[in-house]
């Protein structure tokens, strides 16, 4: 049997794994940045936070995805989640805190001083000055964070299927326990394939949100 | 009009203003001009709030600024800085226009104000409307910034090195451009500079400062001439009668009326003293005519009259008053 003739025989449950895949993995990343964005602006503004923040999302990233799943078990059993769709979207919104925080932080704390001082000095509310200026001229480092954190998501979510949380892992997970190689290199493959998909949709995001300012130089001089 | 009266900031223990007052007129451009870390920035952004003061008031036309709102504050003062801080994102045209925006301006006038500041800045609107930050040269950017201060017709501007960051020709070049638009503007301008010539240049009034405070407050011929301590003395260093005749214009001088017979040359009153004894020097006639640059004659100077009024500004020979 090749590549082609299992993708035909199994294309159905290859696109429900790929559906179930992007909505962990979406759902994930939109609660992800609603977190991350905030707590990377916050530790932007007072530097002494952002030792602590950044410690604990570091010593998150740290612990191997299978072990954290593992350590959650327990504790959403209680809520009769233990395994399923909750742990892996928790697990997955945890691993995204760090790039996302981290990216934010740089790119805000990377706007020159004299620009933020010029916008105060200027008469622009503590509001407009971070809508204004500084979220403009951040947003292409913060969507770079966004990216990170996808592509790793999309790999950390691949190893979710082994607590039923559905998705390409599926195929991998059921290639390795009946020695199938066809239906590992499938989802393997299709894991591979979404990521540069979203690696590169998001690339363009990235290139849209780049204030045209940043863009040019010296032209027209 | 903007007074300070016995303005104090500190940090910590740290004392940045010590007790500064000093009152500049309305239409005056004075240069608070010193030392790195002498406090002549601090003083500046306590006017417009970047900084609380610790004690002290500040009174702008009368008021208490502490009755207005920061922002409120900041939109009727201009405010232009070293290193511009124009908004990168932001086009020519869009960066000047932030002031207006915020106070809300009909869009048409701030299309007609941005492009008259422009032209007052020798920047061809249609040429440099459209363009960002990141396409100017180091001293368009600063007459961009300078343009910015100047959008909502602010009585009164605060600069803080606004022309450190070119290189000196150009920096010459704008300085000129800025003195001849002030004049004709009559803004009320607070100055910050460490740049002497630059402060002798343009100012009307000279606040030196040191460690805090104002070590004297006088025209720039006056402090070169009778420094009231020795800190001034050695600020302006060794040749002060050279600055002097740099910084004194003829007008300032007593024109005796023209002699029988007309001088070779003439120079305008508004010339200074070393573009009198120049011209003095390339003449090949004792007198140097002097008019009023309107085609009136006002009189005519020699050597003697430049020498005998140096001799009278340097009557005490600099030696500190106190």
């Amino acid at each position: 049997m090749s590549l082609l003739d299992f993708l035909h025989e199994y294309d159905q449950s290859l696109l429900i794994a790929l559906g179930e895949h992007l909505r962990l993995v979406g759902i994930a990343l939109l609660i992800a940045v609603a977190a991350g964005v905030p707590t990377g602006a916050w530790i932007a503004r007072g530097e002494h936070r952002a030792g602590p923040v950044l410690l604990a999302a570091n010593i998150i990233q740290t612990i191997p995805s299978i072990a954290l799943f593992g350590l959650m078990i327990p504790i959403l059993a209680m809520v009769n989640h233990g395994i399923g769709f909750l742990p892996a979207v928790i697990a997955l919104i945890l691993y995204a805190q760090l790039p996302v925080i981290r990216n934010t932080r740089v790119a805000l704390r990377a706007i020159p001083p004299a620009t933020l001082d010029a916008a105060r000095g200027l008469g622009m509310t503590e509001r407009q000055i971070f809508l204004r200026v500084a979220l403009p001229l951040a947003a292409p480092g913060i969507v770079a964070g966004i990216r990170i954190a996808a592509t790793m998501s999309i790999g950390v979510a691949a190893v979710a299927a082994y607590i039923g949380a559905g998705g390409l892992g599926i195929f991998i997970v059921r290639g390795i326990q009946t020695t199938w190689d066809m239906m590992t290199i499938a989802g393997a493959v299709g894991i591979a394939l979404l990521t540069l998909v979203v690696e590169i949709a998001l690339g363009i995001v990235q290139r849209m949100l780049t204030p045209k300012g940043l863009r040019v130089r010296g032209g027209g001089r | 009009m903007i007074e300070f009266i016995d303005v104090r900031k500190t940090y910590g223990g740290e004392i940045a203003v010590n007790g500064v007052s000093l009152r500049v007129e309305t239409g005056e451009l004075c240069v608070l001009l010193g030392p790195s870390g002498c406090g002549k920035t601090t003083l500046l952004r306590m006017a417009n709030r970047l900084v609380e003061p610790t004690s002290g008031t500040i009174m702008i036309d009368g008021e208490d600024i502490m009755c207005s709102s920061p922002v409120e504050l900041r939109r009727r003062i201009g405010y232009a800085i070293q290193s511009v801080g124009l908004f990168p994102h932001r086009t020519v045209a869009q960066n000047i226009a932030t002031t207006p925006e915020l106070m809300g301006m009909a869009a048409g006038k701030i299309a007609a104000r941005t492009d008259e500041l422009l032209s007052m800045m020798n920047l061809e609107p249609a040429r440099y409307r459209d363009r960002y930050p990141s396409q100017l040269s180091g001293g368009e950017a600063q007459r961009v910034g300078v343009a910015r201060a100047l959008a909502a017709d602010p009585p009164l501007l605060l600069m803080d090195e606004p022309f450190g960051a070119i290189d000196p020709i150009n920096r010459a070049e704008i300085r000129e451009e800025f003195l001849a638009l002030q004049r004709r503007l009559r803004k009320t301008i607070i100055f910050v500079s460490h740049d002497i010539p630059e402060a002798l240049f343009l100012a009307d009034r000279i606040a030196l400062m040191r460690s805090g405070n104002i070590e004297q407050v006088g025209a720039p011929p006056e402090l070169i001439a009778s420094p009231a301590t020795e800190f001034v003395k050695r600020f302006f260093g060794g040749d002060r009668r050279m600055l002097l005749l740099e910084t004194t214009r003829v007008a300032e001088m007593t024109i005796p009326p023209a002699g029988p017979g007309n001088p070779r040359a003439a120079i305008a009153a508004e010339s200074t003293l070393r573009e009198a004894l120049l011209a003095l020097m390339s003449g090949d006639g004792e007198h140097l005519g002097i008019h009023d640059g309107n085609g009136g004659m006002l009189g005519e100077i020699t050597l003697g009259d430049i020498q005998r009024h140096m001799a009278l500004a340097m009557r005490a020979d600099g030696e500190p008053r106190r």
